[in-house]
């Protein structure tokens, strides 16, 4: 068995230079390859942890631990510091002097590890607003510095799929070590065995749980990337198969592999992410494929069913506009469940009833499309949950149902 | 069900063998010409004859006899589908290619045939008291007279 | 036997012939002739009265497909036929000169049909010309038809495939429509 972990906390560099930011990236890859250092680096200033120079002015939120880089002839600082040049040795331990704050800092509720990113709180907003413009990827986020991230599955995942994968089903379905997560109300935190589906479509499918682990720190990186909107481009690295490339900027990515596989396969995965000028050349060869796919299948394969850690349990939510299904993979019973959050601010559970999926599909579903950026969000508490009754699975045969048996679908 | 080679075939007289596109017959003069001729005949054949038009198989109008530009343009379009529907009812049965469409109501009538060999289509409205027997001579004569017409203006 | 009717319309060349063949499980009713309008559309023929697939679904329900001539100088047909229509697919070609023009217009025609059951649209010929892109229509219905839902799909006519994923999220959409309106009403 391969010794892995994972990445457990978040960390932003900010204001650094690229040369600095090359250097902490690597360390922190090195290390992760090495020792399995809990750490992803990312594009954000929303990140459990920040690296921002001593002399740059900068107030950190008050769930975050803010790490200041003393450069040559800096003054002292008070809290956390670093000496530029950066040696891996101090980083190290600076981030394990980091990991302890925070390791404090974390409420008993949610006494596992957390990946922070930034969520916005407004009456009704979209859940990734910045998403599908594509001019917003023109301006460069000055907060934003180059860097990358190493990222292992979970390493009972990897270990499955070399021995358990095919005789012992039950095995995978082990619980693997997981972040602290709050499942959406209604939704169970399936660890169970699941109805084998067709792995390629969205609702409901679960068969490959287990390797499902390394999708969750891909799918905050991708958000947060998304989030920044800044010109970026990436490359998710997976074990022994291929890379896939994106470049946020025209909303596409190339993979020579279908997803699907490297679903089947995805053992030990990584992603590296830069930021790049907007006038420069693809590094996709476009049109690519959408992103929206590839969105669509990591948010559907992360986080084992719970929902996304940047969005609340109380909130419910809305398609701003349908996905794109006819590039989707897609199952019959997520049109469904398009049509109810379509028309009507819906959580998890709601969802659930109102789709006729499960739960767990329908915090999948949700995951997916915030993911997607296609989720705006009502944070009204009092506002009157719509009550679906019958639902429409019971109902005595709707066209939908009857054309779904002609169709064969 | 219908493909280009069940189409009429078409022959304009603006046609040119150098030209990569031939022009529409309701854009050509020479068309416009011979149907504006044959429509005036027409008036004189039957004093019965309300309206008449020369349509596009597509449902643009190429000639008519009167002058509601708006209408004549909504009675191409409307002939149009008609000729369409009576070739799809007569395909689908099987009965052989439409001779003639009529459309007979209280006080009139409308007759609708094909000019031979052409992509266009004759409309005409006459009241009731017209034989049908009279009024589709009249029209079949006109529509043959428009073939003619145009192929020896073509020669 | 309870009768469906989906219309399928939008521009000349949008597709909508090629999209009924590929779900009618008939053969399909075409109304063809010549096109000699080759400025709007480089192609050979045009419908010019409707087009008409059917799936008979059981003994008890039909979904009859009529696809409407796009040219404006048979909007007769349109009125005949969105009289007993439930549900509209808009096809609209991308590669038209200005295709989000086209939707203005055909959701202007059409866009009541919402309110009697519901509307997709499918925006076709994205392999020739991916711009504008599928947001940019989303965003204007949203305009044009703001608090309705209308779901927005790339979709290629002859792909039978994509074209039941578009019938199918029609059906649903409507479907839940209804379902979400009957719950309002049982609650008020």
């Amino acid at each position: 068995m391969v010794s892995m972990t994972k990445a457990r906390h978040s960390l932003g560099l900010v204001g650094l230079s690229p040369i600095e930011c090359a250097k902490i990236a690597m360390f922190i890859e090195t290390e992760a390859e090495a020792a399995g250092c809990p750490w992803l680096v990312l594009h954000s200033d929303s990140c459990d942890a920040l690296i921002v120079p001593s002399d740059v002015e900068f107030t950190a939120d008050p769930y975050q631990v803010l790490i200041r880089l003393v450069r040559y002839n800096g003054a002292p600082t008070g809290g956390l510091a670093i000496t530029a040049p950066v040696n891996a040795p101090d980083l190290i331990d600076i981030l394990s002097q980091a990991q302890e704050q925070l390791g404090k800092r974390q409420v008993p509720a949610q006494a596992g590890p957390s990946l922070r990113v930034k969520m916005e709180d407004m009456e009704t907003v979209p859940a990734n607003d910045h998403y599908d413009a594509r001019s917003y990827f023109g301006a460069q986020a000055s907060h934003m510095t180059n860097g990358s991230a190493a990222l292992k599955a979970d390493p009972y995942a990897y270990a499955s799929h070399e021995e358990h994968l095919s005789s012992q089903p039950s095995a995978m379905a082990t619980p693997a070590p997981q972040p602290a997560f709050q499942p959406f109300p209604g939704s169970q935190a399936s660890h169970s065995p699941q109805p084998a589906h067709n792995p390629a479509t969205h609702a409901g499918h679960d068969a490959h749980g287990e390797f499902c682990a390394a999708w969750d720190q891909i799918a905050v990186a991708l958000y947060s990337i998304v989030q920044n909107s800044a010109p970026a481009v990436a490359e998710i690295r997976i074990e022994n198969l291929d890379m896939i490339r994106i470049d946020f900027r025209f909303r596409a990515y190339n993979s020579r592999i279908p997803l699907e596989h490297v679903s089947a396969n995805g053992s030990r995965i990584a992603i590296r992410s830069t930021l790049v000028e907007a006038f420069r050349p693809p590094i996709v060869n476009l049109p690519g494929e959408s992103l929206d796919k590839l969105f669509w299948f990591i948010g559907s394969q992360a986080f084992h069913g719970m929902g996304a850690p940047w969005m609340k349990p109380e909130d419910r939510y809305r398609l701003r506009r349908w996905p794109n299904f006819t590039e989707l993979n897609h199952a019959v019973a997520d049109m469904r469940a398009a049509a109810a959050i379509g028309n009507c601010f819906l959580n998890a559970a709601e969802l659930s009833a109102a789709a006729g999926i499960t739960p767990e599909a329908a915090t999948r579903t949700l995951n997916a499309y915030s993911l997607m950026g296609l989720l705006e969000i009502q944070t009204d508490r009092t506002a009157a949950p719509v009550v679906f009754a019958p639902p429409p699975e019971r109902a005595s045969g709707g066209l939908f149902s009857k054309l779904r048996s002609k169709l064969g679908l | 069900m219908n493909d280009l080679a069940n189409l009429p075939h078409v022959q304009f007289s603006g046609q040119q063998a150098s030209s990569p596109q031939p022009l529409s017959p309701h854009k050509d003069p020479h068309v416009i010409a011979c149907a504006n001729e044959v429509l005036s005949g027409f008036a004189d054949l039957c004093r019965s004859l309300h309206h008449a038009t020369i349509l596009t198989d597509d449902g643009f109008e190429v000639a008519s006899l009167a002058d509601d530009v708006r209408q004549n343009g909504r009675v191409a379009s409307m002939a149009s589908s008609m000729q369409a529907l009576g070739d799809a009812v007569a395909k689908d049965l099987r009965i052989g290619a439409t001779e003639y469409i009529i459309i007979a109501a209280t006080t009139g009538y409308v007759i609708q045939m094909r000019v031979p060999d052409n992509s266009m289509v004759l409309a005409a409205h006459f009241d009731a008291a017209e034989t049908v027997g009279k009024a589709l001579s009249v029209a079949r004569l006109v529509a043959t007279n428009m073939r003619t017409l145009i192929s020896s203006e073509a020669a | 036997m309870t009768e469906h009717v989906i219309l399928f319309a939008g521009p000349m060349g949008a597709g909508k012939t090629t999209a009924i063949e590929s779900l009618s499980e008939i053969e399909t009713i075409r109304t063809e002739a010549i096109n000699t309008d080759r400025e709007t559309a480089d192609k050979d023929t045009t419908t010019v009265a409707l087009d008409y697939g059917e799936i008979t679904v059981g003994d008890e329900d039909k979904v009859r497909l009529y696809g409407l001539p796009g040219q404006r100088r048979f909007d007769f047909m349109w009125t005949i036929l969105n009289e007993r229509a439930v549900g509209l697919v808009l096809l609209v070609n991308n590669d038209a000169a200005d295709p989000i023009k086209d939707l203005d217009e055909f959701l202007e025609e059409f866009g009541e049909l919402h309110e009697k059951g519901g509307i997709v649209v499918c925006v076709t010929r994205t392999d020739v010309a991916p711009i504008p892109r599928i947001d940019k229509y989303a965003e204007r219905v949203r305009e044009l038809m703001p608090g309705r839902m209308i779901p927005v799909f790339t979709a290629d006519a002859r792909n039978s495939d994509q074209m039941r994923t578009c019938l199918m999220s029609l059906i649903a959409n409507i479907e839940m429509t209804a379902m979400i309106a009957a719950s309002e009403e049982r609650a008020a």
